[in-house]
C-alpha cells in the first residue's frame, strides 16, 4: 500500500517541523476561544433603566429578580427621559412600571411599559425574554395574578446555557475550517518543493497520494476533534448529555470530509499560490449555510438547497441532537451517512482533480 | 527495439512551443546525452515520457510499451533538473521513502549503498533543507537510483557537484550500462560530459537537429570537436 507509506511520510515531516506540529495542537483551543467568545458570550453589563411610581415593584425589587450578570439596572424618576435614553443608545431597555401597579396586579390588571432597542434582534429577544422572566418570577412571589404569569416547558435544552445551544455549530465550523485548511498548506508544500511531479514520476498513483494524505490527516483532525469538545467541556462549561464518542465521531467524519475538501482544493489549484485563495471561497458559505448563526429554517427558500450541500449543516444537526437531545446513532445516522459520503465524494473529485496535467 | 522511441513530439505552453515535432531514438543499454540550449525542450521531453506533463501530439515508446503509462514508472529513474525532495525529512528518510515507493526489496542494504555511491556517509541523519545544494543534487540523485531501474533519466545530474564525485558518478553510469543493462539520458551542458555519451541528440527549439555517435557528428559537419559541431549544428 503506497498510500500507507504517503501517510507514514507525512507523519515523519511533522515530527521535524515543529511549528506545523505546534499549530496543530494550539490551533483549535484558540479557534475555539475566539469562535466561542465572539459568537456565544453571554450578554453581560446591558443598562437597563427602571422607572417605577409603585411601592412595590420597584428598581430594587426588579434588580433582585433579574439577572445580575445581565443588567446593570438604573432607576430614574421621568419616563420620558427614560425612553431617551434608549433610542439615543445608552440603554438597551427601558421598564415604566405604572403608579398602583401591584395593587391591579393582584386583580390581575395589571400592565408595564417595556422599550427595548431592537437593532440587535439576537440580543433584544434574550434582553426581552429576561426581563418577563424576572417579572414572572416577582409574579409568583406576590400572588399576581394573570396575565402577569406565563408558563413555558422548554422540550429541550431548559437547562442548557448560551454556549451549549452554539456548541455544536462553533465545534463543527473549527473542525471543518481547521481540517480544510491544515491539510491544503501541506499539501500545498508537496507543490512547491516539487515532490508532487517526482510523485507523479513514481508508481504511486493518484490515489495513492490523496489516500495517503487523507489518512495522516484524518488521524490528526481526529486528535482536534477531541480537543474541540475538550475545550467546549472545560473552558466553556458545556453539558453532553448524549453519547460522547458518537459525538466525537461525527466531529470526526466532519473532520475527513473537510480533509479531503482541502485535497480537493489544492488539486485543483494550478499553482501553489492559488490554492490559499480558494479557501475562503468554500469556508465562507459553509459558515453561512450551515446553520451556526441562524435555523436553517431562516435562510431565504431560493439558496437553501445550498445548505444541504456544505457538509457542516449535517455535522452540527448531529452534535447538536447528540449533545443537546441525547440522541443516538439510531437518530442521527443520516446525517453520520451524509458526512460519510462528502467525505467519499471529495477524496474521489480530489484523485479527478490530481490526474489533470498540464 | 528502441529504449525510447519518439516520432513527432509536440508540446505547447500557452503560445510556447516547446517541443515541436521532435524525434528521438535510444538505444538499449547506451548513455544519451541530449544536448541543447537553455529552453529548447529537454526538461519538457522528460516530462512528457513520465506523464508529468501530457503532449499534444507524437508517439512515444520506452522499453518496448507505449508511454507515458504508469505500469511503466517502476522501471524508470528520474532525477529532475531541480532537486525535488522532502526538506523536513533527513536524507537517509527521503532515500527510505522513495525506496519504498518503488517496492525495494531488502531496502535497508540498498540504501547504505547508495549512500555509500554518493558519499553521502557524514550527512545521512541531517535535514536535507541543512545540506548544500551539491549536496541536495546528490540525493536527488540517489532516489533515482535507488530502485535500480531499467531506464535513467537524469535532468543535468552534474551540475553543482564537484570534480572528484563527478568523474565517480561517470564511472557509476558507466557500470550500470555494463554490468547491469540499464539504459541512461542524460542532459548536460557539458561537452566533455557530451563526448563520454555513447550518442547524443542536437535538440534546438524542440526540434532534433542531429543525432548519432559524437565522432559521426564531428565529421558530419567537418567540425574539429564536438563543441563546434554543437555550434555550427545549432547555428544552423
Ligand atoms: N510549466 C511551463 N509553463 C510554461 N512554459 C513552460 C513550462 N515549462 C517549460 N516551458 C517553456 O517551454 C520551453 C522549453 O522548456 P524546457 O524546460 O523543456 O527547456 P530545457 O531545454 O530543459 O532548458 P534548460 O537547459 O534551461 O533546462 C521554454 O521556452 C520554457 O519557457
Ligand atoms: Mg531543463
Amino acid at each position: 500500500m503506497l498510500a500507507l507509506a504517503i501517510a507514514w511520510r507525512v507523519f515523519k515531516s511533522l515530527r521535524n517541523d515543529r511549528r506545523t506540529l505546534a499549530l496543530i495542537v494550539v490551533a483549535p483551543v484558540l479557534v475555539m476561544l475566539v469562535f466561542g467568545f465572539a459568537f456565544a458570550g453571554d450578554l453581560r453589563g446591558v443598562r437597563l433603566i427602571v422607572v417605577s411610581n409603585d411601592p412595590v415593584v420597584n428598581a430594587e425589587l426588579l434588580s433582585q429578580h433579574l439577572s445580575k450578570d445581565m443588567f446593570e439596572v438604573v432607576a430614574l424618576q421621568d419616563p420620558e427621559a427614560a425612553r431617551e435614553e434608549v433610542e439615543e443608545g445608552r440603554a438597551w431597555a427601558a421598564v415604566i412600571v405604572p403608579q398602583g401597579f401591584s395593587l391591579k396586579a393582584r386583580e390581575g390588571r395589571a400592565s408595564v411599559q417595556i422599550y427595548v432597542d431592537r437593532s440587535n434582534v439576537l440580543a433584544a429577544d434574550r434582553i426581552s425574554a429576561e426581563i418577563a422572566r424576572g417579572f414572572s418570577s416577582i409574579a409568583r412571589a406576590f400572588g399576581f395574578r394573570p396575565p402577569v404569569t406565563q408558563n413555558v416547558t422548554y422540550v429541550y435544552g431548559g437547562e442548557a446555557g448560551f454556549m451549549d445551544a452554539f456548541m455544536p455549530g462553533v465545534v463543527s465550523i473549527a473542525i471543518f475550517f481547521l481540517s480544510t485548511f491544515l491539510t491544503l498548506v501541506s499539501f500545498v508544500l508537496e507543490r512547491r518543493s516539487q515532490t508532487l511531479y517526482r510523485l507523479y514520476a513514481s508508481p504511486a498513483t493518484e490515489l495513492d497520494i490523496v489516500l495517503g494524505y487523507s489518512i495522516a490527516f484524518s488521524a490528526i483532525a481526529a486528535l482536534q476533534v477531541v480537543e474541540v469538545f475538550a475545550v467546549s467541556i472545560v473552558l466553556f462549561d458545556v453539558k453532553v448529555r448524549g453519547n460522547m464518542l458518537l459525538a466525537i465521531a461525527a466531529g470526526s467524519l466532519l473532520a475527513v470530509s473537510g480533509v479531503n475538501l482541502g485535497l480537493l482544493l489544492s488539486g485543483l489549484a494550478r499553482n501553489e499560490a492559488q490554492a490559499p485563495q480558494l479557501m475562503p471561497l468554500v469556508t465562507l458559505p459553509s459558515i453561512l449555510l450551515s446553520g451556526v448563526f441562524w435555523p436553517i429554517e431562516a435562510i431565504p427558500e431560493l439558496v437553501r438547497p445550498l445548505s444541504y450541500v456544505v457538509p457542516p449543516t449535517y455535522a452540527i444537526e448531529a452534535i447538536r441532537a447528540i449533545v443537546i437531545k441525547g440522541w443516538g446513532i439510531a437518530e442521527v445516522w443520516p446525517q453520520l451517512g451524509a458526512l460519510a459520503f462528502f467525505a467519499l465524494a471529495f477524496m474521489l473529485l480530489g484523485v479527478v482533480a490530481l490526474k489533470r496535467r498540464d | 527495439m528502441e529504449a525510447i522511441l519518439g516520432k513527432g513530439l509536440e508540446k505547447r505552453y500557452g503560445k510556447v512551443k516547446a517541443l515541436d515535432g521532435l524525434d528521438i531514438r535510444v538505444e538499449y543499454g547506451e548513455i544519451y546525452g541530449l544536448i541543447g540550449p537553455n529552453g529548447s525542450g529537454k526538461s519538457t521531453f522528460i516530462k512528457s515520457l513520465l506523464g508529468i506533463v501530457r503532449l499534444d501530439r507524437g508517439e512515444l515508446f520506452a522499453l518496448g510499451r507505449r508511454a507515458p503509462s504508469k505500469a511503466l514508472l517502476k522501471d524508470i529513474g528520474y532525477m529532475p533538473q531541480e532537486p525535488a525532495l522532502y526538506y523536513n525529512l533527513t536524507v537517509e528518510e527521503n532515500l527510505r521513502f522513495f525506496g519504498k515507493l518503488y517496492g525495494v526489496p531488502r531496502l535497508e542494504e540498498v540504501v547504505e549503498e547508495v549512500i555509500g555511491l554518493l558519499r553521502l556517509e557524514e550527512k545521512r541523519r541531517e535535514l536535507v533543507e541543512s545540506l548544500s545544494g551539491g549536496m541536495q543534487r546528490r540525493v536527488s540523485l540517489g532516489a533515482a537510483l535507488i530502485h535500480k531501474p531499467k531506464l535513467l533519466l537524469l535532468d543535468e545530474p552534474t551540475v553543482g557537484i564537484d570534480p572528484v564525485l563527478r568523474a565517480e558518478l561517470w564511472d557509476y553510469f558507466r557500470r550500470a550500462t555494463k554490468e547491469m543493462g540499464a539504459t541512461i539520458l542524460i542532459t548536460t551542458h557539458y561537452m566533455d560530459e557530451a563526448r563520454r555519451c555513447d550518442r547524443v541528440g542536437f535538440i534546438l527549439a524542440g526540434r532534433m537537429l542531429a543525432e548519432g555517435r559524437p565522432e559521426e557528428l564531428v565529421r558530419g559537419v567537418g567540425a574539429e570537436g564536438l563543441e563546434e559541431a554543437y555550434v555550427k549544428y545549432v547555428k544552423g
